[in-house]
């Protein structure tokens, strides 16, 4: 048999969908980046117009997932809402990542009092569970979507910055880079282009999982009024909406939007659980 | 003797520990001849590889600190550089070769842009006269087909392929002294002998200084003009090779000698090489005297009074030793 290449991209391609989860995964991501990018033309109905002549209508073949309180087409909504749920998400990724691993790499790698100034103040905003963290900035950034997402972004960055941070110690101590040290790079040259490369894979992984929680938080900060405004159709903020209609027998209403921000959490969980298997060979032999 | 590139004297460094002050390097004194190799032998833990790091200023501060002492490197005093100078320095004319090279490369670039990179850190010349030059490196040093080792990544080449590359990068931009710490200590026979024909091939064309460090005599007889031999932080005996394999003064060098196995003589009827005696001492709190006392076959009330200097024995021949000065 021909030797493989165990460390190409295409092997570890393969790997990748070998693992029935992490396809599950992959679908799930499908899907959700097709209504991102398609969704509201996706449905004959128009996630905005008003009809109270079908309003609050359980799912039928006319409307699949039923009508809301003001006659709009529940699944044309939950389409048409994606993009905003999922963008926020990558949004907040985003900002923890840019923020957050500059800050952990350059306390790991220099350590000592840099350490010790960075990481006190990670330390401290660690201490408030994320949510709260997100909901105290919001407060003080005012209720928005945009506002949303940022807030979730801040409070990634902690979590961001530890992992950087405990990769950068692991890699400075690595051959490697004293042997680039001892051919003339600068601390700065390390940091980029030892550092941060052989950090990457974690930090991959951890973004994916991170975007899945990112659907979550932004759909939870707008479900108590500290994200998305009416009239968009953010799915934390439909399901706050439908609330009001459980006890009346309009389940409808809270169980798609939440069915969906389900689906997100779980797909990008799977993808990052399954990236993780496939950068780490030890938890390949079980 | 011809005109030093690099002369040490009384070289410190020391480490904070938990348990006190460790003494590594205690007092270095040695020179290394421009275009001559220089080899730096002891025990484990005598302080080789930390006098090594000295020079090229990479003790980790802290736990270390070099305390005093002197570096003259090609005229100036390295110790007394910026850091900036240094790192101009470092690669470019005082370059290092490590131990490992399983490890030593940055396993997610390819070859030839790892290599490119060191030579574009210290020639002003573009990507692809960088590559080129890469290629020329690769060439010299032996590497078959090396147009495609550029392209590929370190763990698809073995480890003795690995050191010629890492040779090959650190000779990239032609210093006047290389640092070998082990260099092959890592691989295994073969290749080992393969490796040093091959530095001490590129010293020959290339004109370079070596500093060799290693714990294998045989190593230092096929490839040093000179030799060092440390003991506890000190250099103990300094000597040309053929001096000091001829005429070994320092009774830890004779020791070293008679616990090399000898292939064609017979094996001592106890059948036991004769090792040393003892334990290194304490790098914490080193004794009054002499720092080989307690292992010493010949040790006499002046060695535990008071420490012998290093004597100058004529012809270059230089010993830590009462018996001898």
């Amino acid at each position: 048999m021909a030797q493989r290449n165990t460390d190409s991209l295409g092997y570890k391609f393969q790997l990748f969908m070998k693992n029935k989860l992490a396809l599950v995964g992959l679908l799930i991501l499908v899907l959700i980046s097709i209504l991102v990018f398609f969704g509201p033309s996706l449905s004959s109905y128009d996630a905005f117009s008003v009809d109270f002549s079908v309003k609050l209508r359980a799912p039928s073949s006319t409307h699949l997932f039923g009508t809301d309180n003001y006659g709009r087409d529940l699944m044309s909504r939950i389409f048409s809402g994606a993009r905003y749920t999922l963008l926020a998400a990558v949004v907040s990724v985003v900002i923890g990542l840019t923020f957050g691993a500059p800050l952990g790499l350059i306390s790991g790698y220099f350590g000592r009092k840099v350490d010790l100034i960075i990481m006190r103040i990670v330390d401290i905003l660690l201490a408030f569970p994320p949510l709260i963290l997100a909901m105290a900035i919001v407060s003080g950034l005012g209720p928005s979507l945009v506002n949303a997402a940022v807030a979730i972004g801040i409070s990634y960055i902690p979590i961001f910055a530890r992992m950087a941070r405990s990769r950068a110690i692991h890699v400075k101590r690595m051959d490697y880079v004293e042997s680039a040290i001892a051919l003339g790079s600068s601390r700065v040259r390390i940091i980029l282009t030892d550092v941060l490369p052989n950090s990457m894979t974690p930090l991959i992984v951890q973004a994916t999982v991170y975007t899945g929680y990112g659907i979550l938080w932004v759909a939870s900060l707008s479900f108590i009024g500290l994200g998305a405004k009416l009239p968009i159709p953010e799915w934390g903020l439909m399901i706050a909406e439908g609330r009001k209609y459980i006890i009346s027998g309009e389940w409808w209403l809270t169980v798609f939007p939440g069915l969906f921000i389900m689906l997100g959490v779980t797909g990008f969980t799977l993808i990052g659980d399954g990236i993780r298997e496939v950068t780490n060979p030890k938890l390949r032999l079980k | 003797m011809k005109e030093v590139l690099l002369e040490i004297r009384n070289l410190q460094t020391h480490f904070k520990t938990d348990e006190g002050e460790a003494r590594a390097v205690n007092g270095v004194d040695l020179k290394v001849p421009k275009g001559e190799t220089l080899g730096l032998v002891g025990e484990s833990g005598c302080g080789k590889s930390v006098t090594a790091l000295s020079i090229m200023r990479l003790v980790p501060e802290p736990p270390g600190r070099i305390i005093g002492g002197e570096i003259i490197f090609d005229g100036q005093d390295i110790l007394k550089l910026r850091e900036a100078e240094m790192r101009r320095m470092r690669g470019n004319t005082l370059s290092m070769i490590f131990q490992e090279p399983m490890t030593a490369m940055n396993p997610v670039y390819r070859i030839g842009s790892q290599m490119a990179e060191v030579i574009q850190l210290h020639q002003k010349v573009s990507k692809k006269e960088a590559m080129d030059r890469a290629l020329d490196m690769l060439h010299k040093v032996g590497i078959p087909d090396p147009k495609q080792r550029l392209r590929e990544y370190p763990h698809q080449i073995s480890g003795g392929m690995r050191q010629r590359v890492l040779i090959a990068m650190a000779l990239s931009s032609h210093p006047k002294m290389v640092i070998a710490d082990e260099p092959t200590t890592a691989l295994d026979v073969t290749i080992q002998a393969q490796i040093l024909d091959l530095m001490n091939q590129l010293k020959e064309e290339m004109g370079t200084s070596n500093l060799l460090i290693t714990h294998d005599l045989g190593v230092i007889f096929e490839m040093a003009q000179w030799v060092a031999v440390m003991y506890a932080g000190k250099i103990v005996e300094y000597a040309a090779v053929s001096d000091l394999f001829s005429q070994p003064l320092h009774p830890y060098t004779t020791g070293l000698m008679n616990s090399i196995p000898q292939i064609d003589q017979p094996v001592p009827k106890d059948k036991m090489l004769r090792s040393i005696p003892g334990m290194v001492p304490s790098l914490f709190d080193l004794l009054e005297g002499c720092t080989f006392q307690d292992r010493c076959n010949h040790v006499f009330d002046r060695c535990r009074r008071e420490e012998p200097g290093l004597a100058d024995l004529g012809s270059g021949h230089m010993v830590r030793c009462w018996l001898h000065g």
